[in-house]
């Protein structure tokens, strides 16, 4: 079973923050349902750093496989 | 899930007793509704009540951090208290000694002088630290005997402790930067192993990070290998007479510098040198660690396409250590590229292309695939135009993967870039679209609001 889920997002300082703290969650409650989690990267720091500032819209696919 | 109760209620002994600390206990649980005097600017943002990002129960869900014992050790920016990112201090060995003159005479190699390194065991404070430890290992244990008696009970006997004997081992460099090995070596030899420290009337201190044992060193091993010849893999065993453990000193700033740690760039970081010096350390090929900036990691000299061809061989070479969970790796090196070439577009094939070797590999490996989600958005994140196979083997990587979930972000589409794809795989038949650019034949240019500037990151957020 899948569920994918794609929106676009303005990536604002706030909104990374916001997926920083999001992944923390998300990857103690997946791997408790026996999920292995990857939180989303923005290409490392590099690009976190890029994107940080450059009010990118990136498009972010929420994913779930069984 | 929905627990509102502080948790000093739930866990009185995990917190301190002063109202400005998050906590104390480094490895508890930090309640983030939780009071703190300071009111640090990032904490209400965890607690932001949007259903994007948790449903409106899990609103003070209780994130659990574990510090290390070497981020307390704070200093202090512009009076504000911070804590240190490094791993803490590294062990060290003292000699400790009942006659400093006694010890230090004739005490040399045979071809090798230890003044300074004899010099450093028995006066510097800070101790001898030409040696990397990487592993302690220590049982302690009773002397023990049990009699057997008529019926269930027995009869223990303790009488003392058993020797305590410390497992040691390490890494000791051997480079020409890095003489360690036969300073080691020759210092074991004259000064600490046990007999000799028993002739002059000495000791061997060990500070390790939670403890100094202080003892003698009753033997030493060492192992090469000529695939890695500047590294000496040694270990030694430690009879310690005295343990002292020493307590974690007490956290003094407040949560919120250690969350601004987390996101914010700017603070005391630079380039390379800073927080992304550290991301590059132990890539393998794909950099090289040391002290490098920017502009040193690729000198200028060479072309673009130069440096591409090479990220792709190393990336090639890179195929083989995929799985292991190394974040962000292809983008970082593109950024740096673009910082230093300015121009991009021209070597993008040579990042795409083994990007997509590596999807096909995972293919077969469908439940160690959740190492490549991160990999398919970092190689996508800067491309200017985004191949139609990179959209494809994305979707067929999120088909092949088992039991995992995650987040891919990536530059999204322009709509022209989505009407190539859909002319290319059939899905949109020729004459189908709303517009046409007057060129028939052309079928890339036929999409709307396709034929103006190049698709980048910025014209797609216009659009």
């Amino acid at each position: 079973m899948q569920k994918i889920f794609a929106r676009l997002t303005v990536m604002t300082p706030n909104e990374i923050y916001l997926q920083r703290v999001n992944a923390q969650f998300e990857a103690i409650r997946k791997s408790n349902r026996g999920f292995d989690y990857t939180p989303a990267q923005f290409g490392g720091i590099f690009g976190q750093q890029v994107v940080n500032s450059s009010g990118t819209v990136l498009e972010l696919t929420e994913f779930e496989v069984k | 899930m929905a627990d509102n109760t502080p948790l000093d209620e739930i866990f009185p002994s995990a917190f301190g007793t002063s109202g400005n600390k998050g906590f104390v206990n480094t490895d508890t649980l930090v309640s983030f509704d939780r009071v703190v005097d300071s009111s640090p600017e990032v904490l209400p943002a965890l607690s932001y009540s949007n259903a994007n990002y948790a449903p409106q129960d899990m609103v003070k869900e209780r994130l659990y951090t574990i510090m290390p014992r070497s981020a307390a050790a704070e200093f202090t920016e512009d009076g504000v208290g911070q804590y240190t990112t490094d791993r803490g201090k590294i062990a060290s060995l003292r000699l400790l000694s009942t006659n400093r003159e006694t010890s230090l005479s004739g005490r040399q190699g045979k071809e090798i002088n230890i003044d300074s390194e004899l010099s450093t065991l028995l006066d510097d404070p800070s101790g001898y630290k030409n040696f990397m430890l990487t592993d302690v290992a220590v049982q302690y244990s009773e002397k023990l005997q049990v009699t057997t008696t008529f019926g269930d009970g027995e009869v223990a006997y303790y009488f003392g402790r058993q020797p305590v004997i410390f497992n040691l081992s390490g890494v000791l460099m051997d480079s020409i930067y890095s003489d360690w090995f036969t300073k080691f070596i020759t210092l074991y030899q004259t000064t600490l192993r046990g007999s000799q420290l028993a002739k002059y009337f000495e000791l061997v201190e060990l500070v390790l990070p939670n403890m100094r044992v202080i003892g003698s060193i009753q033997g030493l091993s060492h192992q090469q290998n000529s695939a890695r010849d500047a590294e000496i893999y040694f270990s030694f065993q430690f009879l310690a007479k005295e343990v002292i453990p020493t307590s974690i000193p007490e956290l003094e700033g407040n949560v919120s510098n250690i969350l601004g740690e987390l996101i914010d760039f700017s603070v005391g970081k630079e380039g390379v040198g800073g927080a992304g010096y550290k991301l590059a350390t132990g890539m393998g090929s794909g950099m090289n660690s040391g002290d490098y900036s920017l502009s040193s990691i690729f000198s200028g000299v060479r072309a673009a396409s130069e440096v591409g061809k090479e990220f792709s061989e190393s990336l090639n070479a890179f195929r083989s250590s995929i799985f292991s969970p190394i974040y962000g790796i292809i983008s970082s090196i593109t950024k740096i590229i673009k910082t230093n070439t300015g121009d991009i577009s021209g070597i993008i094939k040579n990042f795409t292309d083994p990007v997509n070797r590596i999807l096909k590999d995972v293919m077969y490996v469908a439940t160690k695939a959740i190492a490549i989600a991160g990999l398919i958005e970092t190689s996508v994140n800067d491309v200017i135009s985004i191949p139609e196979r990179m959209v494809q083997n994305t979707r067929n990587t999120l088909q092949s993967l088992q039991n995992s979930a995650g987040v891919i972000s990536r530059v999204p589409e322009s709509v022209s870039e989505v009407f190539k794809r859909h002319y290319k795989n059939g899905r949109v038949k020729k004459g189908a679209a709303i517009l046409g650019s007057g060129k028939a034949n052309k079928k890339d240019k036929a999409a709307v609001l396709s034929s103006g500037a190049p698709y980048s990151p910025v014209t797609a957020y216009k659009i």
